[in-house]
Parts: C-alpha cells; structure tokens; sequence
C-alpha cells in the first residue's frame, strides 16, 4: 500500500486549490456535525429496532383485521347484532307458539291444590280451625 | 496528521468514539480514495462526488463493518462501486455508449482543466481510457496504489488468477496505444 505522497508522484491529475480541506469540512459537516447522523441519539438508535417491529406487528394486525372485515363483510360479533332485524326474520305466529309451548310454572295452584280445597270444603273444615290445630 | 494510525486503531477509536475515529479515517484515507475514483471518472466534479458518497456510506455503514475484511480494502470497494455508478451516470447524462466515453473525456476540455501531466501521461491516460472497465479499475489499482492481488482480489470480488490475467492483458493493450500512437 503506498502513501498519499507516492500517489501524487505518479498522478497527474491536480486538484483546485484547497479542494481537500473544503472536502473535509463539507463531509464533516454531513456526518459527524449538526446536520448528520449523530442527531440521532445513542438511545434512539438502540430501541428502534424493537420499535420498528413494535409498529410492524400493530400494523399487521391492523391489515389482518381489515383484511378479515373486508373479506367477511358479514362476520359481525354477536354484541353488534341488530337484534330486530333478527327477530323479524321470525313469523309472529311461530314466536307465539315457541312462547306459549312452555308450561307455567303453577306451583300450588296445581291439580293437587284443587283437590285439598274440595276436601276442605267436603268436611267443611273452617279456615281458622286449621290455625288453630297448627298453633 | 492522522495518516500514519492503524487500522485496528481506528476501529477501536470509532468505538469509543464514532466522531473521531471517523475523522481518523478520513484523514488517513480521504486523498488516495479520491484519487482512486478521480482516475475512473476523470471530472473532478464527478470525482467530488463520488468521494462524498463514498465517505458518508462508510459514516453510515461503519458500526456494521466485521473485520472479515480490511478496512482498506472496504474502502477502496465502496469507492469503485460509486466512481462505476458515477460513469455510468455520466453515460446517461451526454447519451454515449460506454466505449465512446473515452473519446468524450479526450475530447472534453473539462478533463483537461484539472490534468496537468506531460505528453506521456496524456497518452498513458489515454490507452488507460479506452481499456474495458474491469481491466482499467486493476491496472489503476496495480500501477498507481500498488495494491496487491489480494487486497484486489477483495475489492473486486474476483480470484487472483483472473486479477493477474487482466493486468497481463491491460499492459499489453497500454503498449500497443503507446507504440502505435
């Protein structure tokens, strides 16, 4: 390897007067001064790459969810269902029927209360008397 | 000055210190750089250039340089790469082929404008322009930098056989201008 001054031996291209010196502070100028990459700071060059994968998993679950919505316009999730236009898919007669097939919880208005009214009233047993034999 | 420091000290400096190593670089290696894509453009406002975007991807790049190679010979590859970029350029900006290029700096006043060699450099200038691109980049990087083969070999990406087979030929063709000129 030989030296700049074994170079300029054998060169016989010249230069402008003080081309080198105005190089080098136009390159310094661009790099290692204010308008080069050391605005940067250390902190910023060593987070951004997980802050770049950071933004690129957010934006590929924004593409895939808007992909999804785009390609299923009909997938909605139940929250958002229009509950209305569900229920008027229904005939009103069917939705009576649906309602009405299910049995009243009676309880003790029963066949079997019934029949320990008639018994009551068969033997014409008072109301009172009955409180006064539990008491 | 600067150009004296190793390699390995400037590497060391630019970790510790990413302004001043490359300042460090830069001084040691700044002149030859330019003088190595200078004899490939010829223009020294092509020259200018190139030397400028040579030296702000090396300011870019630096952090990721593993030393499977050397520095210098880094260098000296991003330096061609830019100074073939900026013929090509060239090319595209005065609409010539490649090969008339030669007729084009010969004939250019501006490629005289910063020449100041004697009869014989012109003509060695000359021989060199007309040469394919590949043998002109070996031959400059041989007879001017005395680069080795190896070091060639890395900068060009290229085996030293085919190296030594080039500059075989790019002599041969120089003689041959020479003498018949």
């Amino acid at each position: 390897m030989t030296d700049n001054s074994n170079i300029r031996e054998k060169n016989p291209f010249r230069v402008p007067g003080n081309y080198f010196d105005e190089v080098s502070t136009e390159i310094y100028n661009k790099t290692t001064g204010t308008g080069g990459i050391k605005g940067k700071s250390r902190i910023i060059r060593l987070v951004k790459p997980a802050l770049m994968l950071a933004a690129a998993m957010i934006a590929l679950t924004v593409i895939s969810y808007t992909g999804l919505r785009l390609l299923f316009p009909e997938y909605n999730a139940p929250a958002q269902e229009n509950y209305t236009e569900l229920l008027n898919q229904f005939e009103e007669v069917e939705l009576i029927n649906i309602l009405t097939e299910q049995e009243p919880d009676v309880g003790i208005h029963s066949a079997e209360s019934d029949e320990i009214i008639d018994y009551l009233l068969d033997n014409d047993i008072e109301y009172n008397e009955i409180i006064e034999f539990l008491n | 000055m600067r150009k004296d420091i190793s390699d390995e000290l400037i590497l060391k400096e630019f970790r510790k210190n990413r302004d001043r190593g490359f300042r460090f670089l830069f001084d040691k290696y700044h002149e030859r750089i330019y003088f190595h894509i200078r004899r490939i453009v010829i223009l020294h406002e092509d020259a200018d250039d190139a030397l400028q975007n040579t030296f702000l991807k090396i300011w870019k790049n630096l952090d990721k340089f593993r030393n499977e190679s050397s520095i210098y010979t880094w260098l000296y590859r991003i330096a061609a790469n830019e100074a073939i970029a900026m013929v090509k350029k060239r090319k595209r900006h005065t609409g010539l082929p490649l090969d008339n290029l030669s007729d084009y700096f010969n004939s250019s006043e501006e490629s005289d404008k910063w020449f100041d060699g004697d009869e014989a450099e012109r003509k060695l200038r000359d021989a060199i322009l007309k040469l394919p691109e590949k043998q002109k980049l070996v031959f400059n990087l041989k007879y001017y930098d005395d680069m080795s083969y190896e070091d060639m070999s890395e900068v060009l990406n290229t085996s030293v056989g085919a190296l030594k087979a080039s500059y075989h030929h790019a002599v041969k063709k120089i003689e041959n201008y020479l003498t018949n000129s």
